[in-house]
């Protein structure tokens, strides 16, 4: 009895911290929508800027405390609002939790730029080593103060939503937007209070949790992984029920501590369960909750376009990627070689995510949960270098898909995207660190000690072990697995895909099953991953368990966004900028400048929700590739630069320079017709065509691309 | 005086290798990320004075006239290495890298990674200044040395060490946390190495290579032996608290297992997630519910553990730390008084009692010319990696081959890498603990030397080869 009083005690302190983080959180997605992934960074940043003002400059503690939170917090909510989260405005749940988690990246890297990594920093708890005693408890005077930060904030919350017209404006934003807009409501006016206040509730949770942990820009940033789950117990929308979850929370996870110790079987698999508590508390109620399946989906503007690729097309996407990777395979020096190879392992694993995110509209960040799985099945089974390992770390990750699936069948949004996230963070911190076990009699060791050795495979006299002749291979199955998504994507069942995501209701009505449509979608998609993610093992040789962790599927996905979901060159895009030689290379000494490059880039999604190949890449190369004589140029030129590589005319910087530049150039060329065409074409208002005389070429091949038929159908004209 | 038995010595240098590792890899990975604090070494009062001291061991080095008397340093010494630069006559191009003229050699870390920024900067500081000062003293036998700096920003070893082998001789000094991924291709293309450390178990147990002070199939249980005897109740009731994955867990059984060898009590182990713990508070309190008296902990990032000790009413009578913590942070919490009797224990020579140790006070100077970082454990364990391979270089003269080198630098009984840390034998592939250590204790003021719990008998250390012991099982699964 005695110890269970200690541990609630400790438990009560974790759960206070986590109440103020939380119910920030709530308070922002309840009002705008948006579910903030970057909330644990900006409290970060708030525990770095109290640092530098109180250790850093020696600034008395309450005016840093002041200045932190009454000051730099609120400026810095309100420049989110401002810059970053007003534009997401009728964009989809894929880019706001793209743009959040962007943000949250861009933070990190912030902080680890402005402050040195390599030096240490610590947070003195106030009135260090002072504690009250009452009988066996012991409370130190800095806990006694966040219990009480806790307990003001639920009630100045409380004073806020009742009690001033700014709140009472708010709670009437998350009861109902559009009724209360009519009323008169500011809805820009409650966002921007509830980003303030949000804020200021991070900066706070960061400022009081900094002592207790180092500081250091990741584990301040993954708090919020457990703040997530207070807030999803409190449905996202109740600030009373996010403090319940809290103390759920803080409680659950000192317990945990606590008591798992004290079993006396299986402890060496247990023991890493500790670092899971929180997303177990999540998963179950993301589970049990049945509000989680209620928000319905507010009616957005669709800014996005799903364009359906062409047959020829996609070949020449292929062609293209095939004849790329020959002709790098032959230029590059061994060590780029070596670096290089695992491209389309990578680009895989953001195929993946097409069917899943693109067509269907289902979030997940697990993807590359399912890549790792399929490593160590391929490390597992591929001794000798036996392709069956590829065979089966594809079934095996469909199999863990399929399983994953079933129970998040119901969920959709953003309650989907922090199941599979819990999932993923499960894996991470648990199943993977696990020791040896023994399963059927075979020894399994996931990834203990560090990195999983993989062999590359060997088909009778294919062998695939050099660096060159795996690059081609693994560029030839990516594109065997490009050619299946497109036939999916134009089979009935990628209608189905379309159609559940635009309106899972109309989809019902019209008799689709949706769960076995998200079961079948589900399934296929872990497969792709999972044999992306052998090859990707494959390619590295050595596997570790962090190149599968969330963080990093995240990087992807921010990547495939980037680069356009739901279009399939995304993928090519992904894996080129994730694996290919990256701008560190060229900046070495610009460390932070890759991850600020891609956060920044999908920061700017909000405004451009189609990514850069729809909307940049697309539109410049059609033209290209409608100019014949235009394209065998291009390609007589590319092998020219090429050879002239190969005979050492050139080193490495002018082939690149030279092809980029060959690159660069075609579009600008074919660019003139192109443009002619198009305000011809447009010179007459688009609905007035058809009336005065009939339809020409120009204008019908101006529809069918603009609908992306398929360029077969212009014989019929 | 100390046999060379199989399975030697030290806990130090291999626990910090490990620790340095895994929690860098763990960092990154399961995002963890500890602080970079095993990077800082304190700097100790000694160091500013020292510099000044030794000033003149570096001037002679770069080219100024060498002073005639015979107490002076040659201008190719380094401590007890006499000459180990110098002219010679030694010729041929015996290996890849190696011409009449010159030995191309490289060196790997991970300073421009984006996860910990900054790591392994002190192998490429401690490189280029050992080539410079090297060859200022006129190469090996006459031979000049040049070194490529190869980045492996963490997660590239395996391409790094593939360009490596176009064109190096041999590696020198690398800090790689994650040196897994090189093993392979090392091998594969004859590439011998000389590291700073060996992080994975497969590194550390790979062939061509001398990996000094570093084992998996020992536990240095010098340290405890002689704590024991000065504070006997810690060891009645230890808790052992580490955390999960990267090697550290198997780790921490090692040293569980060891301890119960000798007859110590753990009364408690604990497994945190290396991904951050934000309430260090119940694992304290489970300490104290077993009424543990000492408290052995692998977590990289003590402040929030010490602190949280005081908060449930714990004050263990003994807190031994590994080498990774022999920094500024950990007098930080000294200062702020919330440190119980605390303890650090290492096989190299501390900055603090360089006043004692010329060879020292050489190596406090030159790295003190790599720029204004204080001077830490990396830097010596880089600098203590070139003297191991510059010493068996000029043994091979004209007959410069990989194979020679670490045959050479495999077989030092007592190497002290010029007086700079305590004696070691050295072994090509598996390395062996050195059964040597000495303890410093942590006070408000800075790490104090303590011989009357060292116990030293040999110069400041206590070397004893009872201060190994075999590690019944390594918790390492094939």
């Amino acid at each position: 009895m005695r110890e269970f009083a200690l541990y609630t005690i400790s438990g009560l302190t974790t759960a206070s911290i986590y109440a103020i983080t939380a119910s920030g959180l709530t308070l922002t997605y309840a009002t705008t929508g948006v579910f903030n992934f970057a909330h644990g960074a900006v409290g970060m940043l708030a525990a770095f800027a109290y640092w530098q003002l109180r250790f850093g400059w020696g600034v008395p503690t309450p005016l840093a405390f002041a200045v932190v939170l009454v000051v730099l917090a609120p400026l810095f909510g309100l420049g989110l609002e401002r810059v970053v989260m007003r534009r997401l405005e009728g964009a989809s749940e894929v880019a706001k939790l793209v743009v959040t988690v962007a943000v949250m990246l861009g933070l990190m890297s912030f902080a680890l730029w402005v402050w040195d990594p390599s030096k240490a920093r610590s947070v003195r708890p106030l009135w260090s080593g002072r504690v009250v005693e009452w009988g066996f408890v012991r409370v130190s005077y800095n806990d006694i103060l966040v219990l009480a930060l806790a307990a003001l904030v639920a009630v100045g919350l409380r004073q806020l939503l009742y009690r001033t017209r700014a709140g009472i404006a708010m709670r009437a934003q998350v009861d109902d937007r559009s009724l209360s807009m009519l009323s008169g409501a500011h809805p820009v006016r409650s966002a921007r209070l509830a980003w303030i206040t949000g804020t200021m509730l991070a900066a706070l949770a960061g400022i009081l949790v900094a002592p207790k942990l180092s500081l250091s820009p990741l584990p301040l940033t993954l708090l919020i992984v457990n703040a997530y789950a207070a807030a999803v117990i409190g449905r996202l929308r109740s600030l009373p029920m996010t403090f319940v979850g809290a103390l759920i929370l803080g409680l659950a996870n000192d317990y945990a501590i606590g008591y798992l110790p004290k079993l006396h079987t299986g402890q060496q698999y247990v023991r890493g369960f500790l670092g899971v508590t929180p997303v177990a508390v999540l998963f179950i109620a993301l589970l049990v909750l049945n509000a989680s399946r209620s928000q319905p989906t507010r009616q957005h503007r669709i800014r996005e376009l799903t364009p359906s690729p062409t047959w020829r097309g996609s070949t020449e996407l292929c062609v293209g990627v095939v004849i790329g990777t020959v002709v790098l395979s032959t230029v590059l020096s061994a060590g780029d070689l070596f670096n290089i190879t695992r491209v389309w392992g990578l680009a895989l694993i953001g195929l993946s995510m097409v069917p899943l995110v693109g067509y269907a509209g289902k979030i997940s960040l697990c993807q590359m949960t399912f890549a790792g799985i399929g490593a160590i099945v391929a490390a597992h089974m591929g001794h000798g270098g036996t392709p069956i390992a590829l065979v089966a770390a594809t079934l095996t990750a469909a199999t863990v898909g399929a399983i994953v699936a079933l129970p998040t069948l119901r969920l959709s949004g953003i309650y989907l995207a922090l199941s599979t996230a819990a999932f993923a963070v499960a894996l991470d911190r648990w199943i993977f660190g696990l020791p040896v076990l023994t399963v059927f009699g075979h020894r399994f060791q996931l990834f203990q000690t560090g990195s999983l050795t993989v062999d590359r495979p060997r088909l009778g006299p294919i062998d695939l072990r050099g660096d060159q002749a795996f690059f081609i291979a693994t560029s030839v199955i990516f594109s065997a697995c490009v050619l299946l998504v497109v036939a999916v994507r134009r089979s009935v069942f990628g209608q189905h895909l379309l159609a559940m995501r635009d309106s899972p209701a109309a989809a019902t009505s019209i008799g689709l099953n949706l769960r076995s449509i998200t079961l079948a979608v589900f399934t296929m998609s872990a497969g792709i991953a999972g044999l992306g993610g052998a090859l990707y093992g494959m390619s590295l040789r050595s596997a570790a368990a962090g190149r599968f962790e969330l963080l990093v599927g995240v990087s992807v996905l921010l990547a495939m966004v980037v680069g356009g979901v739901r279009s399939i060159g995304a993928a090519v895009f992904a894996g080129v900028f994730l694996g290919g030689p990256t701008l560190a290379n060229l900046f070495p000494h610009l460390t932070q400048l890759t991850s600020m490059s891609i956060a920044l880039a999908a920061i700017a999604v909000g405004n451009n929700p189609n990514g850069v190949i729809v909307e940049s890449i697309r539109p410049q190369w059609t033209p290209v590739r409608a100019h014949t004589t235009l394209l065998a140029c291009g390609v007589a030129g590319a092998i020219a630069i090429w050879v002239v590589r190969l005979a050492g005319v050139i080193d490495n910087w002018g082939w690149a320079v030279a092809t980029l530049t060959l690159l660069a150039v075609l579009p600008i060329v074919a660019r003139p017709p192109r443009q002619r065409t198009a305000q011809s074409v447009l010179a007459t208002p688009i609905e007035a065509w058809g009336f005065a005389a009939a339809y020409d070429h120009a204008q019908i091949a101006f529809l069918d691309r603009a609908l992306s038929l398929d360029v077969v159908t212009h014989g019929r004209s | 005086m100390i046999k060379p038995t199989r399975r030697v010595t030290t806990t130090r240098a291999r626990r910090t290798r490990q620790l340095f590792g895994a929690v860098v890899c763990l960092a990154l990975v399961a995002g963890a990320c500890s602080r970079a604090s095993h990077t800082q070494a304190a700097t100790g009062a000694s160091g500013g004075s020292t510099g000044a001291v030794r000033a003149s061991a570096t001037t002679t080095a770069a080219g100024v006239p060498a002073p005639t008397t015979t107490a002076g340093p040659g201008p190719g010494d380094f401590g007890t290495l006499k000459a180990l630069c110098g002219p010679g006559t030694a010729s041929g191009a015996t290996a890849r890298g190696v011409t009449d003229t010159e030995i191309h050699l490289g060196t790997m870390a991970d300073p421009t990674n984006v996860v910990l920024p900054g790591i392994g900067q002190e192998s490429f500081d401690i490189g280029n200044a050992f080539v410079k000062w090297c060859n200022a003293a006129g190469g090996i036998n006459g031979r000049k040395l040049t070194l490529t700096t190869r980045d492996a920003k963490l997660f590239e070893v395996g391409a790094r060490m593939i360009e490596a082998c176009q064109s190096d001789f041999m590696l020198v000094g690398n800090a790689n946390p994650l040196d897994e991924a090189g093993v392979e291709p090392r091998l594969k293309c004859d590439l011998a190495h000389i590291p700073a450390y060996a992080t994975s178990a497969k590194a550390a147990e790979s062939a061509q290579q001398v990996v000094v002070d570093s084992s998996i199939h020992q536990v240095a249980v010098g340290n405890w032996r002689a704590l024991n005897a000065v504070y006997p109740q810690a060891f009645k009731a230890m808790s052992l608290i580490t955390v999960n994955g990267g090697g550290l867990d198997s780790f921490a059984m090692r040293q569980r297992d060891a301890m119960q060898s000798l007859g110590y009590a753990v009364v408690d182990f604990q497994v945190a997630p290396i991904t951050g713990v934000d309430n260090w508070r119940p694992y304290s309190q489970n300490a104290v519910g077993h009424n543990a008296q000492g408290v052995l902990t692998l977590s990289p990032d003590i402040d929030a553990f010490v602190r949280s000790m005081k908060d449930v009413g714990w004050t263990p009578a003994l807190l031994p730390l590994g080498v990774q913590n022999y920094n500024a942070a950990t007098i930080a919490l000294a200062k702020e008084g919330v440190l119980p009797t605390t303890y650090v224990t290492t096989s190299f020579w501390p900055f603090e009692a360089a006043d004692q140790n010329a060879t020292m006070r050489q190596a406090i100077a030159l790295i003190k010319t790599t720029g204004d970082k204080a001077p830490n454990f990396a830097h010596l364990q880089a600098l203590s990696a070139w003297l191991l391979w510059a010493t068996a270089a000029k043994e091979c003269g004209s007959t410069l081959t990989g194979a020679c080198v670490i045959d050479k630098a495999g077989a030092k009984k007592d190497w002290t890498a010029g007086g700079l840390r305590a004696p070691v034998d050295t072994h090509s592939g598996p390395g062996v603990l050195s059964n040597c250590f000495t303890m410093l204790k942590a006070t408000a003021t800075g790490f104090v030397l303590d011989p009357a719990v060292t116990k030293p008998n040999r110069d400041i250390f206590n070397c004893d080869p009872t201060n190994v012991v075999a590690a019944p099982k390594t918790y390492i699964e094939g």
